[in-house]
């Protein structure tokens, strides 16, 4: 016998065993016991009826011996009845029970018996003898024909008849009865097991075969079929199964064929599927194509528009300088601005393009953020200014100067709503508000006192080509598109943009912007208290959030005798005077002249640049060098600088003395140099070119060479190896390279020189004076007769230079080349910056922030500003 | 000839009353068959004698009415009658001669009516020992508590049989055997006399199974004793004494009275037991020869 498994949960067979044996064993058991218990009782049972035939027996013919005392027959009696089989012993007692006869096995049997108490009925087994008792009566005859009526008075016990039955055969016999019955029940057991194993095994092998089949069916054999052994309901199983495969089978056929057919319709499908895409692509690429074509179809017309407009600007604006007549100026200013607008719905629509294609899509980096609300904010001034609307920007100190994002978008977000605010308020303010939220994302609040918008035309606001009223596009112009870009702006940028407008009162738009903040250089940070003056709050407001980034002490003061009070109770270590747009009488002339005089701390005066050629005399500009002139609303760094300009004493004394070379063939660049050192106390020479150069320091020794490295004949590289071989007299000598060009392989060309420092132009004025200090010694030669004298250049020129860069920047804008565009805008901020020209400095620093961020529109737009102050600044400006 | 005569007498008393028949109230002791047996010979008997009399036999006393004939079966149905009717004169069956002096003792007015007794008078047994018998010589008798008032009766008629009587009586708690065993052993022939129930049964064993040993016969007083191992019997079978009984209530019916007092059963049955006989070597004449034989030795016509 072979089971699989013991565990009976998975052993069927064995199961079947235990369900077939387990009764039998159980049933076996119980009879066998039976059996013995009952043969046991039967032969004990014989036995005792032995034993009482025997003892009823004698106990009616022993009567008479116990009554008449026969001892003598007693005994007889017992020795007779001893020899009977099965009797082991009797005895005799009289009716007291004492022990008249006795057979002699008597004692050796039963003598523990206690004969004074009546055994009773029942037979009491000793070990091996069955002792009975009978009490005897005297037995009356039945003499009488007629029984009395009367009954009968009780018996008297004539004694007492003991006998004890041999139990020894009794015993053996019942032995040889359990060891026969365990015998049969044995045998009987084992056939019923041989059986019930034959019988289970007779069952378990087909399910087995079955279960074998039905596994290996499962294992994907579906032609694995069961072989019926019996005729039983395992063979109808069997063959319900095999149908079963059959049927799985044929349906695993059908299903193969279905899956083959299902499979080639389906290579079919995605041969089909395939060349869809294929077709898809091409189109796909065709759209792409088409949709490249369309973008450079509006890039090309854009700048198709574009250059016929600027043309059409320039020319203008030349014709307006040579025309003599009032309304022949008018009409060429009219013509200006109708190009301005043309240009500027041209760059709507050509923006919003885009936003439709999504095709912008330039990724978030670092930018100047305050620098970039400023620009944004500060280009709108004149209209503003113009149209007699004050405009402040207000940047909470707590807003950081840096931060990374799209500095475009931002622009154009701020740009539109604060360009609408200005557009359409006529009379009033617009504030311009910077804070953080509680979540550190940027709000802007752009608040205007305009017309306002209705609430039904509030929800429309911001789609494309809508205007709140179509009286509006005929009274203020414009395209519909800025809130509908700036709006997509704001979502491309996570943020979200909220409207609240009083028809009559005004509008205010708050855009919330998640930023993400970037590390910033400290700014500046001033002693002492600053002042500002404005008689206006939010003005007083602006200034304030400017000058608590630089100030810890900041006191406004809206009334001119609180600002005197305040000036001559503390020597302020800056004052802000903002120029009021809405007073137009002296009194403010004469208010800032007083202080001018009175005050030696920078004074910034905030203005209307307008107000700077109309209101402010010329004198009080050039008589208080500790006084700056800024446009009205002038930015953190603008104030910053400025405070620090008037504030830091000129590092004259530093540079007392120091002998420098200034190498530059570009005329403006190099009158930049020396007009620099010349403030720093330097003694300098300049040359146009290397040859003069070499000759220079074949000369004298210098103590700093300042070398440009593209100059015309003898480049600065080739220079400095001729300045720098052994035994020249500047061999030695620091040399500070200056170059534009930032591809240059001049790692490999510079390598050859000895240079101690190499800084990109446009350079900071600032680094280039550290530089200086750094790498030279304040220990210099006397300085010889031609040191100190500057080159003078005739005012012709100087103008006839801003406005060839002027038109040079316009060209590399209009052609998009901003890298060309900034170099351009590098060199006018260092021309406007030789003599001082407030304005066209500030005008300049708006280009160079717009023209470094890639905003051509508003810079193109300056660089018009630009020409028209140039040319009114002709013959005005003390060059000198 | 006194069958006859009874119904003759009847007869002459149903004509001469011109009236009809008293009915005969049966009272039984119990439902004993033998009782009934008695009733049923009464009325069999009484048929012939005086036809178209009404026998109605009754286990419980009631109301009878004091022209009819009451009769009693059985002790307690003599007493109960006597108890219910003291003054009417009846007829008592199936009593014992001691029972009838008992009760006679008890109640004197037991005298005026009629009492067949059921036992034998002594001289029969006597009689019928000495016939089965003819050479004993020594004869012995036990008597009983009651029984011991036939002593002088016994040693009378043993005496007029040519026996020597050896009597012996038995006082209840003492050991019997040692009483009966040398009387046996010194007899020929022992007759019983019966005597109470238990005496009876308590004696006889041991009276059976000594005079077996001691090879001497016994004569007994019913049946059952000649079953039980007695060599011959003489008693008074239910139909013996029904049959006295319906010629007593013709001669009552004839003349109007009962013969008072304890009437003696006239008619008997002898019985024997032949292989008791085989054993003790007796030779037993044929039953018809017996009969007659004992008949004449009664000095009466069978």
């Amino acid at each position: 016998m072979k089971f699989r498994s013991f565990d009976i949960r998975r052993n069927l067979q064995l199961r079947l065993l235990l369900i077939g044996s387990l009764p039998l064993l159980l049933i076996t058991a119980l009879l066998t016991a039976y059996s013995i218990h009952s043969r046991h009782g039967d032969t004990l049972r014989r036995v005792q009826e032995a034993g009482v035939r025997m003892i009823d027996y004698l106990s009616n013919t022993v009567d008479f011996a116990l009554y008449s005392n026969n001892r003598k027959l007693l005994r007889s009696m017992a020795d007779g009845i001893a020899e009977v089989p099965g009797v082991r012993a009797v005895a005799f007692l009289d009716r007291e029970r004492r022990v008249m006869v006795a057979s002699p096995a008597f004692a050796s049997s039963a003598g523990e018996l206690d004969l004074n108490q009546p055994l009773g009925p029942a037979a009491r087994e000793l070990r091996d003898v069955l002792v009975l008792e009978r009490r005897v009566y005297a037995v009356p005859a039945e003499v009488d024909d007629y029984p009395a009526e009367t009954s009968r008075s009780p018996r008297t016990p004539l004694g007492w008849v003991v006998v004890a039955m041999d139990l020894g055969e009794a015993h053996q016999a019942q032995r040889a009865i359990a060891v026969s019955s365990i015998g049969i029940g044995a045998g009987m057991l084992g056939t019923a097991l041989l059986m019930a194993l034959v019988l289970s095994r007779s069952v378990v092998t087909p399910i087995r075969e079955l279960t074998a089949a039905v596994g290996r069916m499962q294992r994907g054999d579906l032609a694995a079929r069961v072989q019926p052994t019996t005729r039983d309901e395992l063979a109808h199983l069997a063959a319900g199964i095999n149908h079963l495969a059959d049927s799985v089978e044929s349906s695993q056929r059908d299903l193969e064929q279905q899956i083959a057919h299902a499979t080639s319709e389906l290579s079919a499908s995605l041969d089909t599927l395939r060349s869809k895409n294929r077709e898809l692509e091409i189109a796909g690429e065709r759209a792409e194509a088409a949709n490249r074509a369309k973008t450079d179809f509006l890039a090309r017309m854009s700048h198709e528009l574009r250059t016929p407009l600027t043309s059409i600007q320039g020319f203008v604006r030349l014709l307006e300088q040579d025309l003599e007549g009032a309304a022949d100026r008018n009409y060429c200013h009219i013509i200006d601005q109708a190009s301005v607008s043309l240009l500027a719905m041209i760059d709507d629509i050509l923006e919003f393009t885009k936003l439709q294609v999504g095709a912008d899509n330039s990724n978030p980096e670092p930018f100047e953020l305050v620098e970039c609300i400023e620009n944004c904010v500060q280009l709108l001034a004149p209209v503003a200014h113009a149209k007699g609307v004050e405009l402040w920007l207000d940047i909470h100190p707590e807003v950081p100067t840096r931060a990374v994002g799209h500095a475009k978008w931002l622009r154009q977000i701020l740009g539109n709503l604060a360009d609408n605010a200005v557009k359409f308020t006529s009379s009033g303010h617009v504030l311009v508000r910077c804070v953080l939220d509680d979540s550190g994302a940027l709000v802007l609040t752009v608040r205007d006192t305009g017309i306002g918008i209705d609430a039904d035309q509030q929800a429309q606001i911001f789609a494309a080509f809508v205007q709140a009223d179509t009286s509006i596009a005929r009274r203020f112009g414009g395209t519909g598109l800025g809130l509908a870009i700036t709006q997509r702006r704001v979502e491309l940028l996570g943020g979200q943009i909220a409207l609240h407008s009083t028809p009559g009162s005004g509008t205010e738009f708050q855009v919330t912007l998640p930023l993400t903040w970037c590390a910033a250089p400290p700014s500046p940070r001033f002693a002492g208290r600053a002042l500002v003056y404005d008689p206006e709050q939010p003005g007083r407001a602006s200034t304030e959030s400017v000058l608590r980034r630089l100030f810890t002490d900041v006191v406004t003061v809206p009334d001119f005798d609180d600002l005197v009070d305040a000036t001559n109770q503390c020597s302020p270590a800056a004052l802000v005077f903002n120029w009021s747009l809405h007073d137009h009488s002296w009194s403010q002339v004469i208010s800032l002249r007083h202080l001018l005089e009175e005050l030696t701390c920078p004074v910034i005066v905030q203005l209307p640049l307008h107000a700077l050629h109309e209101a402010i005399p010329r004198d009080l500009i050039r008589q208080h060098p500790h006084a700056r002139w800024l446009g009205k609303p002038a930015g953190f760094s603008d104030i910053a600088a400025a405070i620090a300009d008037t504030s830091v004493p000129a590092p004259r004394a530093d540079l007392d003395g120091i002998r420098v070379l200034v190498a530059e063939d570009n005329d403006f660049s190099r009158l930049l140099l020396t007009t620099l050192l010349e403030r720093t106390g330097c003694m300098h020479r300049s040359v146009a070119d290397g040859r003069a150069a070499i000759a220079a320091c074949g000369e004298q020794k210098f103590d700093v060479i300042l070398m440009d490295v593209h100059m015309p004949e003898t480049s600065g590289i080739a220079a400095l190896l001729n300045i720098q071989e052994p035994g020249m007299l500047n061999a030695s000598t620091p040399v500070v390279v200056l170059t534009a060009d930032q591809v240059l392989d001049e790692g490999r060309e510079l390598g050859r020189v000895q240079v101690a420092r190499v800084l990109g132009k446009p350079y900071d004025e600032r680094l280039l004076l550290e530089t200086l200090l750094e790498i030279s010694g304040r220990t210099g030669a006397p300085a010889p007769e031609w040191f100190g004298s500057s080159e003078s250049m005739p005012r012709s020129l100087y103008f006839d230079e801003i406005e060839r860069l002027v038109y040079s920047t316009n060209a590399y804008l209009t052609s998009e080349d901003f890298a060309g565009a900034r170099e351009t805008c590098h060199q006018l901020a260092g021309i406007v910056a030789v003599y001082r020209l407030g304005d066209l400095e500030m005008r300049v620093r708006m280009l160079h922030s717009l023209v470094r961020v890639g905003d051509g529109p508003r810079a193109i737009a300056i660089l018009g500003e630009l020409r028209r102050e140039t040319a009114g600044m002709r013959g005005s400006v003390p060059c000198g | 000839m006194r069958r006859l005569w009874s119904i003759l007498l009847a007869c002459l008393y149903l004509g001469a009353s011109g009236r009809a028949a008293a009915d005969i109230r049966v009272l039984l002791a119990s439902d004993a068959p033998y009782y009934r047996e008695t009733a049923v010979s009464l009325q069999h008997h009484l048929e012939p004698l005086a036809p178209g009399i009404a026998v109605s036999v009754h286990t419980q006393v009631e109301n009878w009415p004091a022209d009819d004939i009451l009769v009693s079966v059985g002790g307690s149905a003599l007493t109960d009658l006597r108890e219910r009717y003291p003054d009417r004169t009846s007829l008592h069956l199936f009593v014992t001669s001691d029972f009838w002096r008992e009760q006679r003792a008890a109640a004197a007015g037991l005298d005026k009516d009629t009492t067949v007794a059921l036992d034998q008078p002594p001289q029969r047994l006597l009689t019928l020992a000495r016939m089965l018998n003819p050479d004993a010589h020594a004869l012995s008798a036990v008597l009983g508590p009651l029984s011991r008032t036939h002593a002088d009766a016994l040693a009378g008629a043993a005496v007029a049989l040519d026996f020597t009587p050896r009597i012996g009586i038995l006082v209840p708690g003492e050991n019997p055997v040692t009483t009966l065993a040398p009387l046996v052993n010194g007899s020929q022939v022992v007759v019983v006399l019966p005597d109470s129930a238990e005496f009876n049964g308590a004696t006889a064993r041991w009276l059976l199974q000594l005079s077996f040993r001691a090879r001497i016969p016994v004569i007994g007083y019913s049946r059952a004793y000649t079953d039980a191992g007695a060599l011959a019997a003489v008693y008074s079978t239910p139909d013996d004494i029904g049959r006295q009984a319906a010629e007593l209530i013709a001669e009552r019916l004839a003349r109007g009275v009962f013969p008072p007092g304890l009437q003696p059963p006239h008619y008997y049955t002898l019985t024997t037991n032949a292989t008791v006989a085989d054993a003790l070597g007796i030779t037993l004449p044929t039953d018809a020869a017996l009969q007659a034989r004992y008949a004449a030795a009664l000095g009466e016509q069978p």
